[in-house]
């Protein structure tokens, strides 16, 4: 009895809280089949091409999980296009060092240490936001230009190629034939994520310190702590999101991830967190994930030019920005100010 | 020619939930300095910034020199010939002091967008040289002290050729040298015609500088009369004479341990030397003018700033306190007077709200029992009568008796023992006061100590078992129950009097 009415009562929080975003998805996708199905093209809703989706959206998969966090807590996080170029050049500069015997060995440091210097880098920059009081956007944006440089220094300029070929298995192979291991990790990160958020100290203190960080600091919620938690965290997942890339491209290039931060911050905003802070979900961010990788997918699938791509990608970011507004402004009417 | 510069009549003023004004009249000769006097929340704020234009009136009559006005906005009022001169002064802190002076009124040249930037350094010269003052007009604002930003502030009064000229607390920051400085200013203007109105705290400086004086109360006129025909203590009886009613359901317990106690607690420039001890069992009252220093010591004493020199006791103990974790770790807990900003996240449930101080008591292995941390929400609904639809709802959408209800559920659910309230009735309508005064019984009857901030009277007479009073950052006195009056408090907050502390 009280678990049907719990179960009752999840769904409508499921509709609550993702129904709008859920719709739009769905219309989306039914949107290109039917025009797939008028040109003639192969039709578009086939669980290959959703798979693929999935595929294409790993990287900034397990980025927007770290930028969630980021924006929740009030912040933004600029660096982590230019961590995916750097950590996948650290990551592959390792394993040709250790020159390739054993494979798996090298491999491992390789992604290790790829991870060690995301770490380094996230630490640093939680340090300067929290304890200099820099503001978020100024500190990653620094962030991003220099690490973006140190790519290209510690590459030499160029793509770091001539890699075991068991490199690319973590980017190219699948379980069974059917499942890519990058899309493993991508959901694996997914869900550590929405319970870190929903469930633990942690979670509760970053959607604390967005909502207003003076009441979460009178609290006693340690808020340096948690902020340079959050930044860390965002630069590992960045590098692990530049390591699966390089694995599927096979060589480190400090040349990728250039203009990721936008895509990343785009797909959590349309999944509904707020810029300002305070609100937001893991599981509004996987969608807003598939939405606008579906809509690059979609687009490609009917023939429209990148450049079209892109302005219909900004309408659509406008869009999710109005939408969040105008909910904003709905809550507020409701409380009669 | 009509023998006011200024009439206010019947003007009232309504607040959701208060009557802020009630038919106040107000009038003001040419050369006049009159000071208008009033306890915090009297309506002075609200009377002048109707004046100002900074807020609209609901009803009542404005003449400007017997012509009737309508204000429509802050600058609407100073093209009228009314400027007001804020505690926080209105300056632009980069531009330059010229720039300020005539900030949106630039002389150009000719027709033209460019600034004519020789006239303007000439002109303003010419009017700070009419108020005596030598500065430099192309130094930035901020480069300028406080007394200088000050008199660029009357200098842009006089630009407008202004006939009244407000000033909101003129002494606050300045030393007693800049306000010699001032007085003397006040005097050369009041020569020249303009009327003056002049609000303070500090009594001495309307026998000094004032020539008629007008008492507010409770968003009511009291009275207007010469400076001469007062006294120091006729000011004080118009301030707070009112009667107490039975609104505080105050129960006296017998007085336990020594909690907390504060030694020669001081920050520069904030508060000096605070030395006070709260025992099991009691409230202690903590009162004075706003800015005599009191939220600062409560921040102290809960870590949220710093202090310079001093020690905190807990239990007969001495603690050090660096931020809101240790003394929330030490068990006292902090109802900041801003509820909204300070004490709740407003986008948050009643849940996470009540739970956020103490979330490592609900957490079981890695992860937050939600179902624990519903029941233990519920159980404080239940106990503090929240009135909310559920534990889940948003904390935005109670009423503020309602919100402040649950920042104390959040504190006792850290099982604090030392309670500080700041302003706790703040905001709240009649009926809730009187809830949270039970509760406060309530929470003292289960032997937690309680530190209430309060600047309304009524409420600090009717509920504390000792009064501290502060002044200017210092403890004026402390009273007893049985001593406390509302004139003796004032006369301490004033700093009129001094009583011996401890």
């Amino acid at each position: 009895m009280s678990a049907t009415v719990g179960a009752g009562h999840s769904a409508r929080a499921f509709g609550r809280t993702y129904g709008l975003l859920t719709l739009a998805l769905v219309i989306e996708c039914v949107v290109f089949e039917l025009i797939a199905r008028r040109q003639g093209v192969r039709s578009f809703l086939s669980p290959n091409s959703l798979m693929l989706i999935l595929n294409h959206s790993a990287v900034y998969g397990v980025m927007s999980v770290g930028m969630t966090f980021v924006i929740i807590s009030g912040g933004i996080d600029l660096s982590v296009g230019s961590l995916v170029a750097f950590g996948g050049v650290i990551s592959a500069i390792i394993v040709r060092a250790g020159g390739g015997e054993p494979a798996w060995l090298w491999i491992a440091l390789g992604w290790l240490g790829a991870l060690a210097a995301g770490a380094v880098a996230g630490g640093l920059a939680g340090t300067v936001i929290t304890v200099f009081e820099i503001p978020p956007f100024i500190a990653t944006l620094a962030l991003m230009s220099s690490l973006r440089g140190l790519g290209y220094i510690i590459a030499k300029g160029q793509p770091i190629s001539d890699l075991p070929s068991a490199y690319t298995a973590l980017g190219r192979d699948r379980i069974l034939n059917v499942v890519p291991i990058s899309v493993l990790v991508f959901v694996a990160v997914l869900l550590l994520g929405g319970v870190l958020l929903n469930h633990t100290r942690f979670g509760r203190h970053v959607r604390a310190i967005g909502g207003n960080e003076e009441s979460a600091r009178l609290s006693g919620v340690n808020v340096r702590a948690v902020k340079w938690w959050v930044y860390c965290m965002s630069s590992v997942l960045a590098v692990v999101g530049g390591v699966i890339l390089s694995s599927k491209l096979g060589s480190g290039s400090p040349k990728l991830g250039l203009g990721d931060e936008l895509g990343v911050i785009a797909a959590v905003v349309v999944g509904g967190t707020s810029l300002s802070g305070g609100r937001g979900t893991i599981g509004g961010t996987f969608i807003g994930l598939l939405i606008v990788s579906a809509l690059s997918s979609g687009l490609n699938w009917i023939g429209v030019e990148t450049f079209g791509q892109q302005v219909i990608l900004g309408l659509v970011i406008l869009a999710a920005v109005l939408l969040d507004r105008f909910k904003g402004r709905s809550w507020s009417l409701a409380k009669g100010r | 020619m009509s023998e006011y510069v200024l009439q206010m009549k019947d003007i009232t003023k309504r607040f959701p939930g208060v009557l802020a004004l009630d038919k106040v009249s107000f009038n003001l000769k040419p050369g006049d300095v009159h000071c208008l006097v009033g306890e915090n929340g009297a309506g002075k704020s609200t009377l002048m910034k109707i004046l100002a234009g900074a807020q609209p009136m609901d009803s009542g009559e404005i003449l400007l020199s017997g012509e009737p006005i309508q204000i429509h906005s802050p600058h609407h009022a100073q093209t009228l010939g009314i400027s007001m001169i804020y505690q926080e002064f209105n300056l632009s802190p980069y531009l330059s002091v010229a720039e300020n002076i005539f900030l949106g009124r630039e002389p150009r040249m000719g027709k033209t967008p460019f600034i004519n930037w020789s006239k303007m350094y000439a002109d303003a010269r010419e009017i700070l040289g009419r108020i005596r003052v030598d500065i430099d007009v192309r130094k930035p604002i901020n480069e300028c002290s406080v007394a200088q930003q000050q008199m660029v502030e009357i200098a842009k009064a006089l630009s407008f050729q202004s006939k009244v000229i407000i000033m909101d607390e003129p002494s606050a920051t300045l030393t007693e040298h800049e306000l010699r400085a001032l007085f003397d200013l006040i005097r050369d203007l009041r020569a020249s015609g303009i009327g003056l109105i002049y609000i303070s705290h500090r009594l001495e400086e309307v026998f000094e500088i004032g020539d008629r004086c007008t008492v507010m109360r409770d968003g009511q006129y009291i009275d207007t009369k010469p400076v001469g025909e007062l006294t120091r203590e006729s000011i004080i009886h118009m301030m707070v004479g009112r009667e107490l009613k039975d609104e505080f359901p105050k129960e006296v317990f017998a007085r336990g341990n020594e909690l907390l106690r504060v030694e020669g607690l001081t920050r520069e420039g904030a508060f000096e030397d605070v030395n006070f001890a709260v025992h099991t069992g009691e409230i202690v009252g903590l009162t004075g003018l706003v800015g005599a220093g009191r939220t600062e010591v409560a921040r102290a004493i809960f870590g949220a700033d710093r202090f310079d020199r001093g020690q905190i006791h807990l239990n007969g103990r001495p603690v050090t306190v660096r931020s809101p974790q240790d003394a929330i770790r030490q068990g006292v807990g902090l109802l900041t007077e801003d509820r909204k900003n300070q004490g709740l996240v407003l986008g948050m449930s009643v849940r996470e709200n009540t739970t956020l101080a103490n979330l490592k008591e609900l957490v079981r292995g890695l992860f937050i029992s939600r179902g624990r941390e519903r029941s233990v929400t519920q159980h404080y609904v239940d106990d503090l009568q929240i009135k909310t639809p559920g534990v889940e709802q948003v904390a935005q959408n109670l009423s503020g008796g309602n919100q402040q209800k649950v920042v104390l559920a959040k504190w006792l659910f850290t099982k604090s023992r030392v309670l500080i309230f700041d302003e706790p009735t703040r905001g709240i309508d009649v009926g809730a006061k009187v809830e949270i005064y039970k509760l406060m019984n309530e929470l003292v009857r289960q032997g937690v100590c309680v530190l209430m901030i309060s600047s309304e009277l009524p409420e600090v007479l009717g509920m504390c078992d000792r009064i501290l009073v502060m002044h200017e950052g210092r403890l004026a006195g402390e009273l007893s129950r049985s001593e406390a009056t509302q004139e003796r408090i004032m006369r301490l907050a004033t700093g009129e009097a001094q009583a011996n502390v401890n």
